[in-house]
């Protein structure tokens, strides 16, 4: 199956591939690349820092437990470089969508926002998007799976200010995790 | 902890008294035979726990209604949230009304052949299968974020990530906890997560327990079964409306479609429960849901809130007559226990009605009346009564725990164009998983409408009765339907699927060729085909039509 570049890298016609949702036809917005990585998830902790980790193509992710009950995430960080912030709506919506690489099976949707902030190497979310994997759908595993996530920076109208992708396989900090990741 | 058992964790004590009936309305009547009057075709669904969810991008609203019975000071809830979530009342006319709105009908209509009928007649017809296939803190060692009361509602928001730290505060502070909490708590302790511990302020009874609701973010809604199953009772019904962009999914259940043939045509679908709990246990360890209706929202509009529903605020506030105060509320706002506590701590019974017998409802209804005859018996005790009263205040009170919850659910129908409702019932045992709900564009509607259609024989022996799907049974009781469905060891599920977030459902079951195909013949009660017997019969038709055609050729 192809493997897509990790970071950095997004297609618009990935998107068309995926069989995702479409945004609207960007038109004259210039879409932005985004990366993809993780990063720490949000404390009240007034000190906290947002960071983003960029990661390697297929690399594992520590999936968060901050939800509800028995459910777990992978908490996704965004990097946008060579934009100003002045050119994306702040918050921005993200929406897109996870599958998993062998058979593209739909296994996350996200809908959220995040507001972008400048550090040093250009802007980044303040907090992760959280993407919701686990419990995986019915029947089905994510354990040993890698998960094709491709994230778009939209508006309320859903014109695409920004389109980024990785890919990643999970890493699960519990044993409840891996049974609920695996389908059981 | 030595904690009384009393007080429930998310979950109602008692199941849901019966659904409230609606008759359905007659079905179009079209030029072939007629149609007898309909059996009143609402089953009784018992849900013991029933949320309403709308999901806007990362927002979940989840409105619970609390079902307990015991004594005012042991009612304690506990229930987990992704996030510090923001607290409002809700109402419990939101789940009298969208469960009627959406209650899965049964409904058989008699048809009688235009021949057994000295006038003709208006009537049905029968369909054909297509036809008929429609479709926030206290010092940094607390857990405690936020400490809001609400209602009759003294309510907590407390950090989950350290079990004996939260229960220990919950116990200093008199929240009760069920035994066995503390057993299933696990998967809901960790960091950045929290919980909402909900207990009566002191002097509220348990009769102004009203439904809550939480704000909060969260990718999808969820129910926190496991935690529910410390107090639930054998088959307990979990009743969900799900409020989105599409139609809902157990994202981690099973679903089924049931067996319709199971259902107790004859007699309004009474055994609906019965057929739920019987197909859904054919499910891998009795996880999984049916979607009992998904489509539109708009047969909620205006059932909730509409103009001219309520008094204005300014002309009730403005009363100053405390019984004509009285019969604007009694007659134009819904009747519910909060609604009664509010009224009562503004005008509460005189004693002398008490010791007549009078009850707080009955008393109010006929104030004006009872009034008068106090006042004229007893001037000066009758002056006396309504001292306290203050409009103003009572309408705040009345606004804010009646109409203002009923606007705000009214808002969330009309804010969402797509409704799923569905149900499933589980035993403690089968809680082992909290079911998380998505959203799957591409799969249909269901109808909440199910219409079943009996041809009944001139001869008064019985009839044929045909399914929704198309399937026909002769039948010659119709009151032995359901013993005889027992008989024929049936499954009640027709399918079980996987639902997925796009894309047609994958069977997991498929009890197709185990179900009852039609008819064959007649006996003492109905007499139905297993595929094999009706795959044998075709043949024999076939070649009997076969011998039929060479005859006529030879004929000819």
């Amino acid at each position: 199956m192809h493997r897509r570049v990790v970071l950095s890298l997004a297609f618009f016609g990935l998107h068309q591939a995926c069989g995702g949702e479409a945004g609207n036809d960007p038109g004259d917005i210039d879409v932005a690349v985004a990366a993809l990585g993780t990063g720490p998830e949000r404390t009240a902790d007034p000190s906290f820092q947002p960071r983003f980790d960029p990661i390697a193509p297929g690399e594992a992710i520590l999936l968060g437990t901050g939800g509800q009950g028995a459910v777990y995430h992978a908490p996704v960080a965004l990097r946008v470089t060579d934009r100003p912030l002045s050119d994306f709506p702040n918050p921005v919506r993200i929406r897109g969508e996870g599958r998993r690489n062998s058979d593209g099976l739909l296994v996350a949707r996200v809908s959220t926002f995040s507001r972008l902030m400048q550090d040093e190497d250009g802007l980044i979310s303040d907090t992760p998007v959280r993407v919701l994997l686990c419990p995986a759908p019915i029947g089905e595993t994510l354990l040993d799976a890698t998960i094709d996530l491709e994230l778009r920076l939209e508006d309320d109208e859903r014109n695409v200010y920004g389109r980024g992708s990785m890919n990643f396989s999970i890493l699960c900090p519990d044993e409840l995790c891996n049974e609920l990741c695996a389908g059981l | 902890m030595n904690m009384p058992d009393m007080t429930r964790l998310w979950v109602p004590l008692l199941p849901l008294a019966a659904a409230a009936a609606v008759l359905t309305p007659a079905p179009e009547a079209k030029a072939c035979g007629c149609v007898a009057p309909q059996f009143p075709a609402v089953p009784v669904v018992q849900a013991g726990e029933r949320i309403v969810f709308s999901q806007d991008g990362d927002q979940v609203e989840a409105h619970i209604q609390i079902q307990y019975e015991g004594p005012a000071e042991e009612f304690g809830w506990l229930v987990p949230v992704p996030d510090v979530p923001e607290l409002l009342l809700s109402s419990d006319e939101l789940f009298t009304q969208v469960t009627q709105a959406t209650q899965p009908t049964y409904r058989l209509n008699r048809v009688f052949p235009d021949q057994c009928l000295p006038n003709g007649g208006r009537g049905v017809a029968l369909p054909t299968s297509a036809e008929s296939d429609s479709f926030q803190g206290d010092d940094g060692s607390s857990p405690l974020v936020a400490r809001q009361v609400i209602g009759s509602f003294d309510t907590a928001t407390l950090r989950a990530d350290d079990r004996q730290e939260m229960f220990d505060w919950l116990e200093r502070e008199g929240f009760f906890v069920p035994t066995g909490t503390e057993d299933v708590v696990g998967p809901y302790i960790k960091t950045g997560a929290y919980f909402v511990a909900v207990k009566l302020v002191s002097g509220a009874e348990t009769g102004e327990i009203q439904p809550l609701a939480l704000r909060y973010r969260s990718q999808y809604p969820m129910v926190p079964l496991i935690l529910t199953s410390v107090a639930a009772n054998p088959n307990m019904g979990v009743q969900v409306w799900v409020l989105g962009e599409s139609r809902a999914i157990p994202r981690n259940y099973l679903h089924t479609v049931i067996n319709e043939e199971q259902i107790d045509w004859f007699n309004a679908g009474q055994n609906y429960n019965e057929v739920i709990i019987a197909a859904t246990n054919e499910a891998e360890a009795g996880q999984s849901f049916v979607t009992e209706y998904a489509g539109s929202t708009d047969l909620m509009d205006q059932r909730l809130f509409f103009q001219g529903r309520f008094p204005l605020r300014s002309e009730l506030s403005s009363l100053s007559d405390p019984v004509e105060f009285l019969e604007q509320v009694i007659w134009r706002f819904p009747i519910t226990g909060s609604l009664q506590a509010t009224l009562a701590e503004a005008l509460p019974i005189p004693v002398e009605f008490l010791e007549q017998g009078w009850d707080q409802l009955g008393f109010y209804q006929n104030a004006r009346w009872l009034t008068q005859q106090w006042a004229e018996a007893d001037p000066e005790a009758f002056e006396a009564w309504a001292d306290a009263f203050d409009a103003a205040a009572t309408t705040d009170g009345l606004f804010e725990r009646e109409v203002n919850p009923l606007r705000h659910a009214q808002e969330l129908f009309d804010g969402h164009d797509y409704m799923t409702r569905l149900y499933t019932t589980l035993s403690p045992d089968e809680m082992t998983r909290d079911p998380v709900f998505a959203f799957n564009p591409d799969l249909e509607d269901v109808s909440n409408i199910h219409d079943a259609f009996f041809e009944v024989s001139c001869d008064g022996a019985g009839g044929t009765l045909q399914l929704p799907d198309g399937r026909e049974f002769r039948v010659n009781d119709g009151a032995r339907w359901v013993e005889t469905r027992v008989a024929a060891d049936v499954p009640f599920s027709l399918r079980i699927e996987r639902l997925f977030e796009e894309g047609a459902p994958t069977i997991a079951i498929d009890n197709a060729d185990r179900i009852s195909t039609g008819l064959t013949q007649t006996d003492g009660g109905c007499q139905a085909t297993r595929p094999e017997d009706a795959a044998m019969l075709s043949a024999l038709a076939a070649g009997l039509l076969f011998l039929a055609i060479r005859r006529r050729r030879r004929q000819a």
